[in-house]
């Protein structure tokens, strides 16, 4: 059913970003606004040229804008704004004075900020650095860092000289960064030298020496100190040098002239979840990015200059990216380091009330977390200035919607938005103009002709299928690095659908043109021949107060495939039958029989990625005894343990 | 112990930056000639031969111009317009210029100059001492006046006579005129006649060229000449064709022809005889084709958010406007492009435009026309590849305007 939870008012509507945009397209275009999303997008995807053409000029962006585009049928090879050029970094420092352009919080309240007018000067400090240690264009930049101000502005630096970036959290282990930052061979590398997560110090700096045996490339090393620490001192290695952040020195320049680089430069270098193999470096280009953010922030976000963001996330997400970016909207951002429920469980609410944030980004998962500890928010903070929730990470369940209405704040537009690392950016996100329906991400990303396949590649309506983007979009790689002929790029999109991005989501589209995401589809189950995403499982599991997390994995069994949830459970309570039969029927009941696990079983913790999913696919290694193809990817690979040879899963 | 009216004339633009580029030439640099517009194609090899065997020709020719050559460009126009011309209506000059300049001598009434216009109308209308009007153009209107604009000008005073300068296809802008009726109406209520200057008008890129004279023939003095389509800019010859309603006009520049020039060189004319009377149309259509993927080029790998020019739609030029707030007059400009890259462009100034307006001209003609022709077929579709080997300088000179633009 659809439920409308919200909707913007005519004020809101006729105020917004998307309007004005509107109104652009009319000026220049043969286009009336009329405030309707569908139509606004279905002009986007007809005049793709002038589309993205007019996000440069809407957001006036600095630079050469050259409206050459190359969009043929194989869209792996399309090109947008053919020999444009800007400076990434000149876009998001185009505000230059003493008004707050970042702003730093510990988990313990450490607090840090830095104006525009100290950003840009650092990162001019920096690149005089970069300059000095004769960094180029295109030499790779590896990050290993906190989500603080200094890897802010190493990032703007590194971007503002043509190098390329590339960013992991502190919480990954030494295998999981040799693993990735060996793939391209950084020339420096970025490390703080300890991080803290829920009280506990962790000193990062002593993994040095085994990262260096590993990455022989890395000749210069840039230490950073943790915010408002002193530094922790390095033992002495041979064959590098070591240079202290808080020591680098300006030349008393408080601007530069910034090189223009292609549209296409080189930005930053993510990585895949490594899930299912070794990390696929993924190379993003400066100018698709930068356009694809700003018409999501912006238009889908509805953000503005002055505005203050705030995303949970560490620089091993693409969140992260897509939260520095929103510098070029001339919003500032919040940048949050450590446990999200240190001492307190509403901590990052008490930072969104006293910062003021205007848009608040969190993970689905997170959200899950607050309505099982039953927090009712809005009791104690207003969250005035909160206009924009924005979620991701995995399906916001139907639940999650009623409670962040219910119990966080009810005049807001909550956005589930769905993309991923590959596009860092997103397929299908909030706007301001439709309704937000319960369980339902709201549109279309604008220029993104997303759709739901049948397995034959025809357009599904009100049912399953695969998650597939019909266009090209300006953020797509560039390419896979060492990946020779694209042959990666290609059998990782492009194998299933001629000429279509396959994204991997299972999903569903509904006739509104809203979306209802279920999961991975490759971790979708098949008992019985019939496919059923895992998302509506957890949806149901999620409610139960007794269950702190679940996991839900097909194992292969008698030529077929039967359904194992795995749970565990919250503290003091105990599986009993009373509330194993309660998990069975509400499932039967709310999703269908077919959803009904054939076995539930407790464990003690479900082994997730860094960044917070849940791994369903190495779990199902697991117990069907297969090989786990990277547990680096993991942040607790211990929890895989568990699900060895367990006895309940043999008969 | 000059006149003042003389005084105050100066040297024509293209000239001093022919000049201007000569002097970085000496200096060992590269020099791009984007600033003067010469037809980059050699004279159809039969018109030639027509010359060589006719160069014994001495005598004076008539006045007006021979008559045979007369009949074929009455003929020639007349196919191409649908109004019948006789060869009484056809007057030849030494260049079109000469013919232009002359009309501006017995004129009298004001001249209508829409901006953008060729350099030498406003000097040649001084000379004849008229009044000039500037229409100031628009874009949007592919820079050419419209009805209601040059109606304003003419209604402060509308007993006085009218003379409208119109080229189509355009040099600056490489535009062609499309609001031919709008104009021809007021042509018509008013006391407005029209110098249709169709120099390029064989250059048009599409294939069904309009002119003004199709609208209000009795009111329109047709200018051409071999110059432009024929690559024979040198051999100076021109022509206009006058209506018999326009008899008097006829009449009086054939008196001053008589006091100035006499007549157009006899060799020339007997050869002209040759490019009017041959089928050219392979060479025509081969010119236009290469004219049009050159021009087509520049267009699109220069156009940019801050390089603002319109699709060029025949002759040898299109009129980029540079976005900036660097430079005070679009002359300024110009000599910076020239002394930062070899670059020589006319600044917009040149062609009536107000100097804050950062226009310039930019000729696209910098390359072997004749080994262009040779090395393509008629009707072969004209690639980018094609183009880097065969123009350039053309190429070369793009890519350093844009790097120029970058820093705008």
């Amino acid at each position: 059913m659809n439920k409308k939870l919200w909707e913007a008012s005519l004020h809101q509507k006729r105020n917004s970003n998307l309007f004005r945009f509107e109104k652009f397209l009319a000026k220049k275009f043969n286009y009336i606004p009329e405030q309707n999303f569908k139509k606004l997008f279905n002009w986007t995807i007809k005049n793709p040229k002038m589309f993205w053409s007019s996000i440069w000029e809407y957001s006036n962006l600095k630079g050469l804008k050259k409206d050459k585009f190359y969009l043929p049928k194989n869209i792996m090879k399309s090109k947008f704004l053919i020999q444009s050029k800007l400076n990434f970094a000149e876009n998001l420092l185009s505000k230059n004075d003493n008004s707050k352009a970042v702003t730093f919080i510990s988990e313990n309240g450490y607090r840090e900020e830095k104006s525009w007018r100290e950003l840009n000067y650092n990162t001019i400090k920096v690149v005089n650095f970069l300059n000095k240690i004769k960094i180029k264009e295109k030499d790779r930049i590896a990050a290993y860092t906190v989500n603080q101000i200094e890897t802010v502005e190493s990032f703007l630096a590194t971007s503002a000289i043509g190098a390329i970036w590339s960013s992991c959290s502190p919480d990954f282990g030494t295998q999981g960064v040799i693993e990735r930052f060996s793939q391209i061979k950084p020339k420096l590398l970025i490390i703080t030298d300890r991080y803290y997560y829920n009280g506990k110090e962790i000193n990062v700096l002593e993994r040095l020496p085994n990262i260096l045996k590993k990455i022989k490339s890395i000749k210069n090393i840039l230490i950073i100190n943790y915010p408002g620490k002193r530094n922790l001192k390095p033992n002495k290695i041979h064959g590098v040098k070591i240079f202290f952040y808080k020591n680098l020195k300006n030349k008393k320049e408080t601007e530069i002239s910034y090189k223009k680089f292609d549209f296409d430069k080189e930005l930053a270098i993510l990585y895949s979840s490594g899930t299912t193999g070794k990390p696929k470096c993924i190379c993003h280009r400066a100018g698709g990015v930068l356009l694809q953010h700003l018409k999501e922030h912006k238009l889908h976000c509805n953000v503005k200059e002055g505005d203050n963001i705030f995303y949970f996330t560490t620089c091993g997400w693409m969140m992260w990216n897509w939260l520095i970016t929103f510098l070029a909207s001339k919003a500032s951002i919040v940048l949050f380091e450590g446990f999200p429920m240190y001492k307190k469980n509403d901590l990052l609410f008490k930072i969104a009330e006293k910062e003021r944030i205007s848009l608040f980004g969190i993970s689905a998962k997170y959200i899950d977390q607050l309505k099982k500890l039953n927090l009712k928010i809005n009791n104690k903070y207003k969250l005035k200035y909160m206009k924009t929730i924005c979620s991701t990470g995995s399906p916001l369940s139907p639940d999650s919607f009623d409670y962040v209405y219910k119990n966080i704040k009810k005049n807001v537009h909550l956005a589930s938005i769905a993309g991923g690392t590959d596009l860092v950016s997103c397929f299908v996100l909030g706007n301001i103009y439709s309704p937000v329906y319960k369980g339902q991400i709201q549109n279309n990303g604008l220029g993104m002709n997303t759709d739901v396949f049948s397995e034959k590649g025809k357009s599904l309506i009100n049912k399953k299928g695969e998650l597939v983007c019909k266009s090209a979009f300006p953020s797509m790689p560039i390419y896979f690095w060492n990946d020779k002929n694209n042959q990666k790029y290609k059998s990782a999109y492009f194998k299933r659908f001629k000429d279509v991005w396959h994204h991997g989501d299972y999903a569903e589209k509904k006739p509104n043109g809203g979306y209802i995401i279920y999961g991975r589809s490759d971790t979708t189950l098949n008992p019985g021949g019939v496919r059923l995403g895992t998302a509506e499982i957890y949806s149901e599991v999620e409610k139960f107060k007794e269950i702190k997390e679940s996991i839900v994995v097909g194992q292969s069994w008698d030529n077929d495939v039967r359904i194992i949830l795995f749970i565990v459970m919250s503290k003091n309570f105990l599986l009993t039958d009373v509330l194993f039969d309660k998990i069975k029927s509400q499932i039967r009941k709310n999703a269908s029989p077919r959803h009904v696990p054939s076995k539930i079983i407790v464990v003690k913790d479900i082994p997730r990625t860094k960044s917070g999913k849940v791994v369903e696919l190495a779990v199902k290694n697991t117990i069907e005894g297969n090989k786990i193809k990277n547990i680096e990817a993991l942040a607790n690979p211990e929890a895989l343990n568990q699900f060895r040879n367990l006895k309940e899963l043999s008969f | 112990m000059l006149k003042d009216l003389i005084k105050n004339l100066k040297p024509s633009s293209t000239l001093m930056i022919n000049e201007a580029s000569k002097k970085i030439e000496e200096q060992g640099k590269k020099i791009f000639k984007f600033g003067f517009g010469q037809s980059p194609f050699s004279v159809p090899q039969d018109v030639v031969e027509e010359l060589k065997k006719n160069s014994y020709q001495n005598k004076y020719l008539p006045i007006q111009g021979l008559n045979q050559l007369r009949e074929v460009v009455a003929k020639y126009t007349s196919s191409k317009k649908n109004y019948e011309y006789n060869s009484s209506n056809v007057l030849i000059g030494p260049g079109s210029k000469e013919l232009m300049f002359l009309l501006q001598i017995i004129f009298d009434g004001e001249i209508i100059l829409p901006a953008p216009s060729w350099v030498s109308y406003a000097p040649q209308a001084i000379l004849g001492r008229n009044k000039i009007q500037i229409v100031q153009t628009k874009r949007e209107n592919n820079w050419f006046p419209t009805g209601q604009e040059i109606e304003e000008i003419i209604f402060k005073d509308d007993k006085k006579n009218y003379l409208l300068f119109l080229n189509s296809p355009n040099n600056p802008s490489g535009q062609v005129c499309e609001r031919l009726d709008e104009i021809s109406q007021i042509a018509k209520k008013y006391k407005l006649i029209i110098l249709s200057d169709e120099i390029y008008s064989e250059l048009c890129f599409k294939s069904n060229f309009k002119s003004i004279s199709s609208f209000c023939p009795e009111k329109t003095i047709i200018s051409n000449g071999l110059s432009k389509w024929c690559g024979a800019g040198g051999w100076r010859l021109g022509y206009f064709i006058i209506p018999d309603s326009l008899n008097d006009i006829n009449k009086m520049i054939n008196v001053l022809a008589s006091e100035t020039f006499s007549a157009v060189s006899a060799p020339i004319q007997y050869a002209a005889i040759k490019a009017y009377k041959n089928d050219h149309r392979k060479y025509i259509t081969k010119s236009k084709n290469i004219l049009k993927a050159v021009g087509e080029y520049v267009y699109s790998n220069l156009k940019s958010n801050k390089i603002l020019i319109n699709k060029p739609q025949g002759g040898f030029y299109l009129m980029p406007e540079f976005l900036n707030n660097k430079f005070e007059s679009s002359s300024e400009m110009c000599n910076n492009i020239l002394s930062n890259t070899g670059i020589a462009l006319l600044p917009g100034s040149d062609f009536g435009f107000k100097p804050d307006r950062m226009l310039a001209r930019l000729s696209f003609t910098d390359f072997d026309g004749q080994k262009f022709m040779d090395q393509i077929d008629e009707n072969e579709k004209i690639d980018n590849d094609t183009i880097k080997k065969l123009a350039p300088k053309i190429v070369e000179g793009v890519d350093i305007l844009n790097k120029w633009s970058e820093s705008l």
